[in-house]
């Protein structure tokens, strides 16, 4: 063996070492539920624990994942996202550039303007379940529906109304995180443009726009990736309902577990909700990376 | 009781039928009854009737290490709670043998959750005297950790002839008695007499029937008395009871008291009639709807107070809540009736009846002398002193006819009637499976399943969609729990 190869040997080692405790702590919190999950899922699970669980293969897998149950699960998942992730991000760059002017007090609404990224979710949901209280929220009289059960015992606008607890709840980051994109854009191309004669539409389309977009995808993807796994604010103000309205994923892989006491199905749910996100962060990685520009960077 | 210590056969027998593919120790006891059953060698097979039938009476008196001291998980609050403790201490006084440790767990929900956990770390985390709630008893049994109080009845030759039958009823099973009926309610009709004499009723005479439920709540529209004629609370065991009223089962299998249930029933002739009223209360604004769980679960009875709504169907067991509210001036001009929970149709059906509300007492599989111990108790706090004591302290419903005999109770119902009409309406049901109530390990969600299709009638469902809607997500939950069993 050379002193070359024992050098690079001893230098792996030591990488290996040092990742050692990051490894070691993603195995057990991560890679090892994972696996887990996985195995779960091949059991169907007695109704209470104390009794054996039967091994069933795939079956399992194929009965909850063929369901109409978890196609509606899905579309209602969906229906959340979209609701959530783009009027989140339009929002967000919205107040960034209202707030990317240099005027004095500006700093008093950025604060503002951020201030939901320091609330909770649960302090959010409480505060929101009393403003559409159908007796006294204000947002019920607002919307003109006081009176009756309230919006989040109809069907048609429970989802609706957790995802604007939601939006209202992501803007703070959205916010921070566009206002630091516009932040470091290149002032050289932004004035080249204005001393060329380029409107503020046209500069904010054709350039602010295309330098922004890494972090308008990081947004989307992060933001999917959590509109995904909303539970907090489903708990707090629907519980799932009315009548499976505001029933998402996550939240059926909750009652599932918890509440049914069905391990094995929330274990197919759970690895289902694993490989969307995982097809739909490669779809976004594949299909929108191209018009990401990362020339500024 | 003969009928007590037999092993629920059928059930088993049908899930080792209908089961998954896999094989455990248990499915093999079951196909091995299943092949006996099917080469008619009969019911009785030896070594299924396991150790049942020799409930250790005695062990707690015999034990070495005494006193005997036993847990009770109990979702007692308040006044409830004050009592059951004054029984707890006059049991102790009573006997040497056994020390009695009540845990409280807030409600039956978070009894469920803290039993189901404590099941999966081992008896010794187990209580050895458990408050479960009616519905949940099929999950109980299928859990394998409690033992049959009719093991303890006919191992201790006690009589149960002074229980009344329809209470008892409820928690047999296959002809298996499970548990003891303790804290027991029904629904009853709670109506301001005021009100309904300004509307040109008869405020002694309730409606009995849905039909004529219509028509009172129509009249009281009409002439003004009040904005609506009633309140419609969606909770799902109103439309139970309107089923078993009308003499029909919620689920199949007689009412899955004859082998495990399968699938709903109720989504027939009766269930679409009883939808189809319900509906059209709310579309002719006879009726309001008020919501059956969270924060406005008393919406119903606070619009009897507040004169919107004089009518309403809820459990006996808020009456004592209601007439202490009552005695607030705000609400002086109401003077509320008690009524039986009105039958479905124009005339009450013969054979229907009413199924009961609320929980009873079951003993945990521990060692001999905690399931005596735990059966004493048991049999101390079903006495008819003990019940008298109790549906005074508490507005249950007592378990026992001799507990009105009693000096107390019978002074106490002497000045508020209403507490007799629950008792009334439950010793009058007849045993038969469509009164007993339906048993299913998936009641919660076909429950939920039928709250759903209620809400969903005040959004404009047509009816007979929302019972098939109803039906299916019941069918489809009732499958996926029979498959884990």
């Amino acid at each position: 063996m050379s002193a070359r190869t024992l050098r690079r040997l001893r230098e792996g080692a030591l990488g290996y070492l040092l990742v050692l405790p990051a490894l070691g702590a993603f195995g057990l919190f991560v890679f090892y539920p994972l696996v887990k999950t996985a195995y779960l899922g091949f059991f169907l699970a007695p109704p209470t624990p104390n009794l054996p669980s039967h091994y069933v293969g795939f079956h399992q897998y194929g009965q909850v994942l063929g369901s109409s149950e978890f196609v509606s699960d899905l579309g209602r998942t969906a229906f959340f996202v979209l609701l959530t992730v783009p009027t989140g991000i339009v929002i967000g760059l919205l107040l960034a550039n209202l707030a990317h002017t240099k005027v004095p007090g500006i700093r008093a609404f950025r604060t503002i303007y951020s201030s939901t990224v320091a609330t909770s979710t649960a302090v959010a949901s409480v505060a929101f379940l009393t403003l559409l209280n159908p007796q006294i929220g204000v947002l019920s009289y607002l919307f003109g529906k006081a009176g009756g059960n309230g919006v989040l015992a109809n069907p048609h606008w429970a989802l609706p109304a957790v995802a604007m607890v939601t939006v209202w709840q992501n803007i703070g980051f959205t916010f921070i995180l566009m206002s630091a994109a516009l932040q470091s854009l290149p002032q050289e191309v932004l004035e080249a443009a204005k001393v060329d004669g380029a409107s503020g539409s046209v500069r904010f389309r054709q350039i602010v726009l295309p330098l922004l977009s890494p972090i308008l995808f990081f947004a989307a993807v992060i933001g999917v990736i959590g509109g995904f796994q909303s539970f907090g604010q489903i708990d707090l103000l629907t519980q799932g309902g009315p009548n499976h309205a505001s029933l998402v994923l996550i939240y059926d892989i909750y009652q599932q577990a918890f509440q049914f006491n069905n391990p094995g199905y929330a274990a197919v749910l759970s690895i289902a909700l694993f490989g969307i996100l995982l097809v739909l962060t490669f779809v976004q990685f594949f299909f929108f990376q191209r018009r990401v520009s990362y020339a500024s960077d | 009781m003969d009928n007590d210590d037999r092993e629920p056969l059928s059930a088993s027998v049908l899930s080792a039928l209908t089961g998954g593919p896999a094989f455990t120790r248990r499915d093999l006891l079951r196909s091995a009854a299943a092949v006996g059953v099917g080469a008619g060698v009969g019911l009785l097979l030896p070594g299924v009737a396991e150790a049942k039938s020799k409930f250790p009476i005695g062990a707690a008196k015999g034990s070495k290490s005494k006193p005997v001291s036993i847990t009770m998980w109990h979702s007692m609050t308040e006044a409830n709670l004050q009592t059951l403790q004054k029984l707890t201490a006059q049991f102790q006084r009573s006997q040497k043998n056994v020390r009695v440790n009540l845990v409280g767990q807030n409600s039956y929900t978070d009894t469920l959750t803290a039993y189901t956990t404590a099941l999966s770390a081992g008896t010794s985390k187990l209580p050895d005297v458990l408050q479960w709630e009616t519905s949940l008893i099929q999950l109980l049994i299928d859990s394998q950790s409690v033992v049959p109080v009719g093991s303890a009845v006919a191992a201790d030759h006690y009589s149960l002839g002074d229980y009344v039958p329809s209470m008892l009823n409820y928690f047999r099973v296959n002809g298996t008695l499970w548990a003891m009926p303790f804290n027991i309610s029904s629904q009853v009709l709670y109506y301001d007499q005021n009100v309904l004499a300004k509307a040109g009723l008869d405020p002694t005479k309730p409606p009995t029937t849905l039909n004529a439920l219509r028509s009172a709540a129509k009249k009281i529209v009409s002439s003004g008395a009040a904005k609506y004629g009633m309140s419609l609370k969606g909770a799902p065991a109103t439309f139970e009871l309107f089923m078993s009223l009308g003499n029909k089962t919620v689920v199949n299998h007689s009412n899955g008291r004859k082998g495990r249930a399968t699938a709903v029933t109720f989504d027939d002739a009766l269930g679409r009639s009883i939808f189809s009223w319900w509906s059209g209360m709310l579309n002719d604004k006879l009726a309001q709807e008020t919501a059956p769980t969270g924060t406005g679960v008393y919406d119903n009875l606070l619009a009897i107070g507040s004169g919107i709504a004089p009518m309403t169907l809820d459990t006996s067991a808020a009456l004592g809540t209601i007439l202490s509210v009552l005695t607030q001036k705000q609400y002086a001009n109401v003077k509320l009736g008690v009524g039986p929970i009105p039958s479905p149709g124009s005339k009450p059906t013969k054979a229907g009846g009413v199924f009961i509300g609320g929980a009873g007492l079951y003993i945990v599989k521990k060692s001999a002398a905690h399931q005596d111990a735990a059966w004493q108790f048991i049999k101390f706090l079903t006495s008819p002193a003990q019940q008298a004591t109790w549906a005074v302290g508490t507005g249950y419903v007592p378990v026992r006819k001799a507990s009105l005999s009693n000096p107390t109770l019978s002074k106490a119902w002497k000045s508020v009637p209403g507490y007799r009409v629950p008792y009334q309406q439950l010793l009058s049901s007849p045993v038969n499976p469509a009164c007993a109530g339906y048993v299913s390990g998936a009641a919660n969600q076909i429950d939920t399943a039928i709250q759903n299709a209620l809400a969903a009638l005040s959004n404009g469902t047509p009816a007979k969609q929302a019972l098939s809607q109803a039906a299916s997500a019941a069918n489809s939950a009732i499958r996926s729990y029979n498959q884990r069993v």
